[in-house]
């Protein structure tokens, strides 16, 4: 019974998501017949034309680039989703993500750096270098205290936040450019980068549902795993790595994105509990709903302006997370 | 089977020894074996040296002279084992789930569970008289449920030694009274130690004890010996007097 319960609810989640993308690729704006609308047929056989290289119209195009950002939004909320899994199970702590440990403000900084200064090598190993360095810096300062380690990485998020509007504003980018990376935007999806992030997400992905019960069992506590034979040290380290790695490759492209890596595991948890081969299936597909239908709004409330996706998850996160302090979540 | 700690030293900070030098011998014989204490003596810190969570600064640990400091975390698991009653999270999973953790050092991380397993997990559940519980969610538990799935867990584990941290805090009389019950069917397959203050109940299960306080053992022998001999040194009141009160 409860087996069926789980397999309709992420099953549902899948149609749901992929609702929401064509939704996405179709309007770009919520105001009907102010832009070009693309039937999910078309989108499809552009997609077809595209990967077999053949030459593409003005449409196809316009196309083309609604269909990268629709699947740079739902790869980096599925990143997003695992990071903030990880985060919670290894540290025990409900209240963290990759944007309240300064992960993601961290990897953004790696980022701008690398761009502004051509540094040798690619974008995303500064983000992810920075990404831990951050998740170190919090981890060290927060040590023994659920609320301490949110603190440290609300104050390193800020400081680093600062570094990064610094460097920006000092090579005249424009204001557009620093509200991008400080709020996340998804304007900059290519190829490539969709890409990049798929492979780092099949990598994550299959290292944790080979690994999953490990996960459940520290769940459970450290103690516990340690006493039934788990590597407690190493896996927790393994974790940790891949979550820092699975929020570095969204941060590293599209800035900060925040509290989806929050909220996305929690809404999660309500609906199949805590096992983590149903709870992070689903949480990927929460993830990557809100962050399609965050970038899709953020497109088209104010078209033809666009708004930062962050303006959205931080609206909706930040209600979300001062829920679970008042509730009690942390104690 | 006997365990054998040799000049253990273990502080949480590397200038400040919160067990100092220990040395004990703990023979077949001895078990159930008890680690009486006041609070703050450095009872859980020793049984966290003992199953490895802690590695003490100086010294050894040897479960039937093998080092379990230097082995496996799958091989550490086979000597010993250990019930943190008040330290588990309740977590949204399946009971079942939680005991079939016992099965880890068994089954590669990758890969499930066998109908062997699962068998195993069935007999553990009905000596214990929790099957009505396999489908419930861990988090629904009351503590008392929770450390018998706990202790379902460990015996699926079967390590040689079971170690059990106070094992009495949190249980109301009736868990309490089935516990000592529970402590006799471990015994029946494995060698338990565990800590305690309650000593009432130190004294129903367990034949021997290590009297600890500052970080140091001040006594190891009878418990019955104990209680006259070591426990106004250990608990600073005379027993007499906390018997006129408390009864025993």
């Amino acid at each position: 019974m409860k087996k069926y319960r789980q397999i309709i609810l992420i099953g549902g989640g899948f149609v749901l998501l992929l609702f929401t993308m064509l939704l996405a690729v179709s309007y770009s704006s919520i105001k009907r017949g102010q832009a070009i609308y693309i039937s999910p047929l078309l989108a499809i056989d552009v997609l077809i034309k595209w990967l077999s290289g053949s030459s593409l119209g003005v449409t196809d195009k316009i196309a083309i680039f609604r269909l990268q950002r629709v699947f740079a939004a739902a790869i980096s909320g599925m990143l997003l989703a695992i990071g903030g899994t990880l985060y919670q199970t290894t540290l025990g702590n409900p209240l963290v993500d990759p944007y309240l440990l300064g992960v993601s403000a961290g990897a953004s900084l790696g980022a701008v750096l690398s761009y502004r200064f051509h540094l040798p090598g690619p974008v995303w190993l500064y983000a992810f270098v920075f990404a831990l360095i951050a998740f170190s810096l919090s981890y060290v300062l927060g040590r023994g205290n659920r609320l301490k380690i949110v603190l440290s990485g609300v104050v390193i998020s800020s400081l680093v936040s600062a570094g990064i509007t610094l460097v920006l504003i000092m090579w005249n980018d424009s204001l557009h450019n620093i509200l991008a990376w400080l709020m996340g935007s998804f304007a900059m999806a290519d190829g490539k980068k969709v890409l990049l992030q798929s492979i780092v997400l099949i990598f994550v992905f299959l290292i944790i549902m080979a690994t999953h019960r490990v996960l459940d069992i520290m769940l459970i506590g450290d103690e516990v795993a340690h006493g039934v034979g788990v590597n407690v040290f190493r896996y927790r380290l393994l974790y940790l790595v891949l979550a820092s790695l699975a929020a570095a490759f969204v941060a590293a492209f599209y800035g900060i994105v925040s509290f989806v890596g929050l909220m996305a595991p929690h809404l999660a948890r309500l609906m199949v509990g805590d096992k983590h081969l149903s709870k992070i299936l689903l949480a990927m597909e929460i993830g990557a709903i809100l962050l399609v239908l965050g970038d899709f709004l953020s497109r088209g409330v104010m078209y033809p302006m666009e708004i930062p996706i962050g303006v959205f998850t931080s609206i909706v996160g930040g209600v979300f997370f001062l829920y679970l302090v008042v509730r009690g979540e942390w104690v | 089977m006997s365990i054998v700690i040799k000049e253990l030293s273990f502080g949480y900070r590397n200038d400040r020894f919160t067990l100092k030098d220990i040395s004990l011998n703990v023979t077949q014989d001895m078990f159930p074996l008890a680690i009486v204490g006041p609070n703050g003596s450095g009872k859980t810190t020793l049984l966290k040296n003992l199953v490895g969570i802690y590695t003490p600064q100086r010294g050894h640990v040897y479960i039937d002279s093998v080092d379990i400091h230097r082995v496996s975390a799958r091989e550490r698991a086979s000597l010993v084992g250990v019930l943190f009653p008040d330290k588990a999270y309740p977590a949204s999973v399946p009971v079942i789930d939680v005991i079939m953790a016992g099965m880890y050092r068994f089954v590669k991380p990758i890969g499930g569970y066998t109908l062997q397993d699962m068998d195993k997990a069935y007999t553990v559940m009905k000596q214990l008289d929790i099957i009505h519980l396999k489908d419930r969610l861990f988090s629904t538990l009351s503590s008392g449920e929770r450390q018998l799935v706990l202790t379902a867990m460990v015996m699926l584990q079967s390590p040689k030694v079971i170690l059990l941290d106070e094992p009495t805090s949190f249980l109301d009389p009736y868990h309490r009274f089935i516990l000592v019950d529970i402590i006799r069917l471990l015994s029946e397959k494995h060698q338990v130690v565990l800590t305690s203050h309650d000593i009432e109940f130190v004294k129903a299960v367990a034949h021997f004890s290590v009297g600890i306080k500052d970080g140091k053992i001040i006594y190891t022998g009878r418990t019955d010996m104990f209680l006259q001999s070591a426990f106004e040194k250990v608990f600073g009141i005379p027993f007499t007097k906390y018997i006129g009160v408390f009864g025993l």
